[in-house]
């Protein structure tokens, strides 16, 4: 009888600890369902000014997250974006926004994004809030961002972020996400139709 | 004698089997810490390499990293080496495997050549000269 009982308990446990794992997993799976983002009207404080994406209206917007520690990604997004915005004309110069948000508040000070910036494209608008002020504005537009430590050194990290640029119309409606490995050729087809629709 | 050969097995060999080609390093504004390095990698010998460390005065660490992508997120992780087969290739390039300058000691310059030296897995090296470009 010991010996039964020896055998089907742990063969019990076995069996519910897959059913709760297997619920975990379905629970998991339709939390991660994805949502298709809708943005919002953010809003950031930059040298004291109130600046929002409303202020834009009537203009079309290239919206990118990213950081200055970023090597690799980020760099290429924004240079893309920028060599488009210096091949249009003056009209269509006036109504396309390129506008850049930090990741990393904490490393990256407005002084330091704004010169990160300005060397892409002088008309780059910067943005800098707080962690959890651009958690949330990000996470409108599908953006997502977390720090991770290679070392257990608190110092240094890299931050794992969503790598696309959003592309906004002159209503501010997200018309595009711009995959990181876009080629310039497509992106800039795809801001040129933005600008031609007026609407 | 024994020692001799060990002593001249020590030196390290110029690696007369790798050859680099487009190796360039990005140009970024003053103000970022850190920057990338990239290049095509050959191996031309019948047995695979590995790349295993990259040294530079340039900054003040240089690790080889990788961009893994999960959930649409882009995550940057070092990694331990490189491989490139024999008789094939590795490519390092934007969005992938790259060389990551951490720390940059000095702002760069556009046109400026960094010396990089290579060591691989077979303990030979290489020197290259990586421009640094706006690409």
């Amino acid at each position: 009888m010991k010996k039964v009982r020896k055998i089907v308990i742990p063969v019990v446990l076995i069996f519910l600890s897959l059913l709760i794992f297997r619920y975990i997993l379905s629970v998991d799976k339709d939390y991660n369902i994805p949502q298709m983002p809708t943005g919002s009207n953010f809003s950031f404080d930059k040298n004291d000014r109130k600046i929002q994406l409303s202020d834009f209206k009537g203009k079309v917007v290239a919206l990118y997250f990213g950081f200055t520690f970023c090597p690799d990604v980020c760099p290429s997004m924004l240079s893309t974006l920028s060599s488009i915005y210096k091949k249009l004309d003056t009209k269509q110069k006036k109504d396309f926004q390129i506008i850049f948000i930090t990741v990393d508040p904490q490393r990256d000070r407005q002084k330091k994004i704004d010169d990160y910036t300005k060397f892409f494209e002088p008309s780059i608008i910067a943005l800098r809030g707080s962690v959890q002020h651009t958690k949330r504005v990000a996470k409108t537009f599908g953006v997502n961002f977390s720090k991770y430590y290679p070392q257990k050194d608190s110092r240094n990290y890299v931050i794992d972020h969503t790598t696309y640029a959003i592309l906004l119309d002159r209503n501010n409606e997200i018309s595009e996400f711009i995959p990181h490995d876009e080629s310039g050729d497509v992106i800039e087809k795809l801001i040129l139709n933005e600008l031609k629709d007026k609407k | 004698m024994k020692l001799l050969l060990l002593l001249a097995l020590s030196f390290t060999a110029l690696a007369q089997n790798i050859k680099i080609e487009e190796p360039y390093i990005r140009l970024l504004p003053p103000s970022a810490p850190n920057t990338g390095g990239f290049m095509l990698i050959k191996n031309e010998s019948d047995k695979d390499i590995k790349l295993i460390s990259a040294e530079s005065s340039l900054s003040k660490a240089l690790e080889m990293h990788t961009m893994i992508s999960e959930k649409g997120m882009m995550k940057m992780r070092e990694v331990k080496d490189i491989k490139i087969k024999a008789k094939s290739s590795t490519s390092l390039k934007p969005g992938g495997l790259h060389l990551m300058f951490m720390g940059l000691k000095r702002p760069l310059k556009k046109d400026e050549k960094v010396k990089v030296t290579l060591k691989f897995s077979d303990s030979s090296s290489l020197d290259v000269e990586f421009p640094v470009l706006n690409k």
